[in-house]
């Protein structure tokens, strides 16, 4: 069964992805760390820059196991302020 | 400023709010004036021309806006559980800002002065690691997202 899961990026991910957001499928079992994965695979120019990942607006780490409809967002280390 | 354009959070301690309207420092930091207070200490965090030698234009900042709420609120409760305070107002400016303009106020209002300020540097100190806020610095010779400050 197959997850249906939608991917956020802001900031420094955005630009690199030419995107502020997507739908992605994944096998069901599959965790932030897949996600990363796959984005990392499907956008080159994301490099090897470090990400930080929320699910549902939540600090979540690689491990997270992901359910149905789950909303990743990906994004560069912070600099509000 | 028009608080109507400031998307907002409540909290027991405060609210928190983003908005792209210019911020009216004073107004803000008399949002809460307690009877048990007598101070508020309020950060006025502005946008600076020179950083390490190089020259801004302007910035222009972008944020997770639901989740840049909810961890400021998060900010909120947690420094009313650790320091002797009444009320926190943290408002964050969002889109382009030019060089001099508030980017940033957080006002904390405390029966005494020492808990304002340490509260006011936690919390700043905090928001800059932990708030999904991102400041891109368009200087004279190019642009970029900022490294921000990892904890």
């Amino acid at each position: 069964m197959e997850l249906h899961l939608t991917v956020l990026f802001f900031a420094a991910a955005a630009d690199a992805s030419g995107l502020r957001s997507r739908p992605v499928r994944l096998q069901k079992g599959a965790t932030v760390a897949d996600v990363l994965s796959f984005v990392r695979a499907e956008y080159p120019a994301l490099g090897s820059q470090r990400l930080l990942t929320a699910v549902n607006e939540e600090y979540a780490p690689g491990d997270r196991l992901l359910v149905e409809w789950d909303e990743i967002a990906l994004f560069t280390p912070v600099s509000g302020g | 400023m028009r608080f109507e354009k400031i998307a907002r959070l409540e909290t027991t301690s405060g609210f928190c709010g983003l908005t792209t309207e210019s911020l009216d420092v004073g107004l803000i930091a008399r949002s809460f004036i307690p009877e048990e207070c007598g101070a508020t200490v309020t950060l006025d965090g502005y946008v600076r021309r020179f950083t390490r030698g190089r020259e801004t234009l302007h910035l222009v900042y972008e944020s997770y806006e639901s989740m840049a709420l909810k961890e400021m609120g998060k900010l909120i409760d947690e420094a009313a559980e650790h320091f002797d305070i009444s009320k926190i107002v943290i408002i964050h400016r969002l889109g382009r800002l030019e060089i001099g303009e508030t980017s940033v106020v957080i006002s904390v209002s405390a029966p005494h002065r020492r808990a304002a300020f340490e509260a006011c540097e936690w919390l700043i100190t905090t928001l800059k690691q932990r708030v999904p806020i991102f400041k891109k610095e368009v200087y004279s010779d190019g642009e970029e997202w900022s490294p921000g400050e990892t904890a």
